[in-house]
This record gives C-alpha cells, sequence and structure tokens, in this order.
C-alpha cells in the first residue's frame, strides 16, 4: 500500500491541497514595516555576506571589495593604535578566556578562578561577581558555530570549554539541553543541545542557585542541518547532572 | 520583470516591494501553512519572511536568485516557528469543514477514502520534524529537483538526497504505524 511511488503520488495530490493565497495581515505588515524602514545607503553593502553563499570576497566581487577592505583596515590599525598609546584598552580581570583541556584536579583551573574562595564546593555563592567567559562552540566538524559568552552568577563555575559533539542533531529536545556528567568527573556537566548552522548561540547564563541555565540563541538565516552544540562545564564542586535545568530560548537578532 | 521589481525592491522602491511581495506571497505561504500545519503561524512566518526580504534584499547579489532566496527564508522561519512551538501543542487543522464525522458518513465510500487518506497523511506529517516537512514540501508542493532543494536549503545535492530519503521513510513508517493503530486485527491482537 505504501510503495515509493504510491507515496510520492499521493503526496503530490495531497499538497496541491490547502491555501495558495497570502493573507493580507502579514502583507500589510511587511509594507508598514518597509515604510518605517526606508533604505538607506550602506557603506559596507559591498563587503556583506550575500545571503545565497556567495561572499563578499569572492572573486567576481574582490576588485569592488578590495579598497573596502584597504579601509576598514587601516581604520582598524588606527584605532588600535590610538587605544594603546592612551592606555584605553579595557583590563578588566573578570574576563578570562576558557581552559582548553577538562581537569581531573580537584583544584580549581589557574585560568579561571571566579571565586577568592578555593573551597571545592558547588555550593552557590549569591553574593559573587558575576564572572564573564567566551567560549568558540565547535561543530562536529570542528568549524566554529558561534562564539558563546558564558555569565556565571553562581560563582561556582571553575572552567568552560567546547566539546566534540557527533554529527547531526540528537538532543531530546528543542527547548532543553541535554545534561550529563562527565564519567570521570562529577564535577563536570555535558550540555548537548541542537540547533541549525545559521544559528548564532549568543550567551548561557548560569543562575545565583547554580542549576538553572538559560542558553539564549538567535535564530539565523542560514541552512537547515541540524548540529549539536556541546558545551563542557566544571564547576568548584559536583553538580548532579539530574539537578541541571538548561533551556534554551530564542531572542531576537 | 521580476528581476526588475527585485532590482527597484533592493534600491528601496517600496512600490515594486509591495508588487513583488504580492507576487510571491502566496507561495510563500502556502510553503509556511504545509510545513507549520497551522495558519497563525504560517501567517507569522509569512510576516517574519516578508520584513527580512526587505531588510536583507541589498544583500542579494544575483536578482535571478531571488525565488530561491525567498525559499529559503520561508522555510528558515518556518522551521524556527515550529521549533518554538512545544511539542503536542495546538495544532489547527487544515482539513476543510466538511472533514467532520458527520460529513463522512454521509458521503460516498470514495470520497469517504479520499478524506480518510487525507486524514492519515496529516497525521503521519504532523509526526514528521520541521526539517522533514520543509524538504517534503520543497519536493512535492513546490515542485523542486534535488539539486533545487539543495540550492534553496544551502547544503549539497547529496545532503539533500539522504535528507530526502530519510524523511520519506519517516513518513513512511508514520502511516504504517497508524495503519496498525487502526487496525482492529492488530489492536485486538
Amino acid at each position: 500500500m505504501n510503495a515509493p511511488h504510491d507515496l510520492d503520488r499521493r503526496l503530490d495530490d495531497w499538497m496541491q491541497q490547502g491555501p495558495d493565497r497570502a493573507p493580507e495581515r502579514p502583507i500589510a505588515a511587511a509594507l508598514d514595516h518597509a515604510s518605517a524602514h526606508p533604505r538607506r545607503r550602506d557603506p559596507l553593502a559591498v563587503v556583506r555576506r550575500d545571503p545565497m553563499g556567495s561572499t563578499g570576497f569572492g572573486l567576481g566581487s574582490a576588485p569592488r571589495a578590495l579598497p573596502m577592505v584597504a579601509a576598514l583596515g587601516l581604520l582598524l590599525v588606527a584605532a588600535l593604535a590610538v587605544a594603546t598609546v592612551g592606555g584605553l584598552i579595557d583590563r578588566r580581570p573578570v574576563v578570562v578566556p576558557p581552559v582548553s583541556t577538562p581537569s581531573t584536579s580537584p583544584s580549581p583551573s589557574s585560568t579561571v578562578q571566579p571565586s577568592p574562595s578555593p573551597v571545592p564546593s558547588a555550593s552557590p555563592s549569591p553574593s559573587a561577581t558575576p564572572v564573564v567567559m567566551s567560549v568558540d562552540l565547535k561543530a562536529f566538524d570542528g568549524r566554529t558555530l558561534a562564539t558563546m559568552q558564558i555569565v556565571d552568577e553562581s560563582g561556582t563555575l571553575v572552567a568552560a570549554r567546547s566539546g566534540q559533539p557527533a554529527e547531526g542533531g540528537s538532543a531530546s529536545s528543542p527547548d532543553k539541553a541535554d545534561v550529563v556528567n562527565d564519567p570521570d568527573d562529577p564535577r563536570t556537566i555535558i550540555l548537548t543541545w541542537t540547533g541549525l548552522f545559521g544559528d548564532d548561540d549568543r550567551r548561557l547564563t548560569i543562575a545565583p542557585d547554580g542549576r538553572t541555565m538559560t542558553i539564549e540563541v538567535v535564530p539565523g538565516v542560514g541552512d537547515l542541518l541540524p548540529v549539536d552544540r556541546e558545551l563542557i562545564l566544571t564547576f568548584a564542586g559536583p553538580v548532579p547532572a539530574g539537578e541541571v535545568n538548561a533551556s534554551i530560548v530564542d531572542v531576537a537578532r | 520583470m521580476q528581476r526588475d521589481l527585485v532590482e527597484q525592491a533592493a534600491k528601496g522602491d517600496q512600490e515594486a516591494f509591495e508588487t513583488l511581495v504580492r507576487l510571491s506571497g502566496g507561495r510563500l505561504f502556502g510553503i509556511a501553512s504545509r510545513i507549520l500545519r497551522d495558519h497563525h503561524l504560517a501567517e507569522d512566518a509569512l510576516q517574519q519572511t516578508l520584513v527580512t526580504i526587505w531588510d536583507e534584499l541589498p544583500r542579494l547579489r544575483d536578482p535571478d536568485r531571488f525565488e530561491a532566496w525567498s525559499y529559503r527564508v520561508i522555510v528558515r522561519a518556518s522551521v524556527a516557528q515550529a521549533r518554538r512551538e512545544r511539542r503536542g501543542g495546538p495544532v489547527v487543522r487544515l482539513l476543510p469543514d466538511d472533514a467532520d464525522a458527520e460529513g463522512i458518513t454521509s458521503r460516498a465510500p470514495d470520497e469517504f477514502g479520499r478524506v480518510a487518506d487525507r486524514d492519515q497523511l496529516e497525521r503521519g506529517f504532523k509526526r514528521l520534524t520541521p526539517d522533514q516537512r520543509a524538504i517534503l514540501v520543497l519536493q512535492h508542493y513546490n515542485g523542486l529537483s534535488l539539486a533545487e532543494i539543495a540550492d534553496v536549503l544551502g547544503i549539497p545535492v547529496g545532503t539533500a538526497g539522504s535528507r530526502l530519503h530519510h524523511a520519506s521513510r519517516a513518513l513512511r513508517a508514520a502511516l504504517d504505524a497508524d495503519d496498525r493503530t487502526n487496525d482492529p486485527k492488530e489492536r485486538t491482537a
């Protein structure tokens, strides 16, 4: 009954039924948006990425793009020089890079010390200053999907790094990350969630209770290939994965 | 003609944009409503898509790629919309009103069979992931070739073929499961 060609024919017939006329409301809203946002000259248009794949740096557009790129480069160098000479570079001590490898040692990582107390406990310390880190989330093939900011309001996070997820999408829910403990280290949890290649995983916030986490994702306009993200978090003390609730919320671009 | 409209709209001509939107809006809404199976969600996806088209159109280098790009944007918006909806949330059926029980029982056997067939497809289709629905819609509603589907989705042709195969297989499995559920022999066995 469900031979391939029979199913194709049934789908063809079925798909031709249903609405083919656009309702007025979304059209009117889009026209209002266009009126409210008239086109302005964009000096960077030539170097912006083509939404259908070719970039501003492609062969065809290189002659047009190069002068603009050169000008931007010069501006960047000049800005850096001014900032350096003027001593304006931000030296906030709490912004630290992620640790590149997990540690099984009970001592906190030497590169990330969010709390002045090295006591090996994951008990939240609400008075701690939020620690901000950034982690390059890697896809299965090693490419960077997004640079995620991690805001730890619990004061218990010791280290964060990207894992190496498997190919495809495996998360059990679109609204939550799957959470498991590292079998070798009860202080370490592994968060896995599924998104699309174009998504921008912007921020992970760890609430003061050290158990509630929110992943903010900006949906992108890219291809539809689902890919897993894997984030490995190490805390000052044991964190049972079952107590962690890591929800995913879409945020506006 | 569409190329001219795209070029004019990209430059900021709002009349050209309106004409373009009215020309392509029906097709885009058709895609969204078939992926989402919900009129209101499809409206939202269409609105988001049209706004994106206005905002991003100047970045589209080749006006002849407008149709494929607009398909990509509506598919992307529809899949994102579907992901935002909680699993098992309320879904408005697209079946016509006459598919209620009274209507079905008063119909000829052929018509009853067609309604039942549509109903079964509806149930099976809803069990697919948004990505699987999208690729089936592009093939069976838009009639796109594998290469065109790959282009719209921004993936290699081989990947598109693999995903289409998996989507068809998943739908077939869902329909088979539905058959078993509705078979009295299976239920009493």
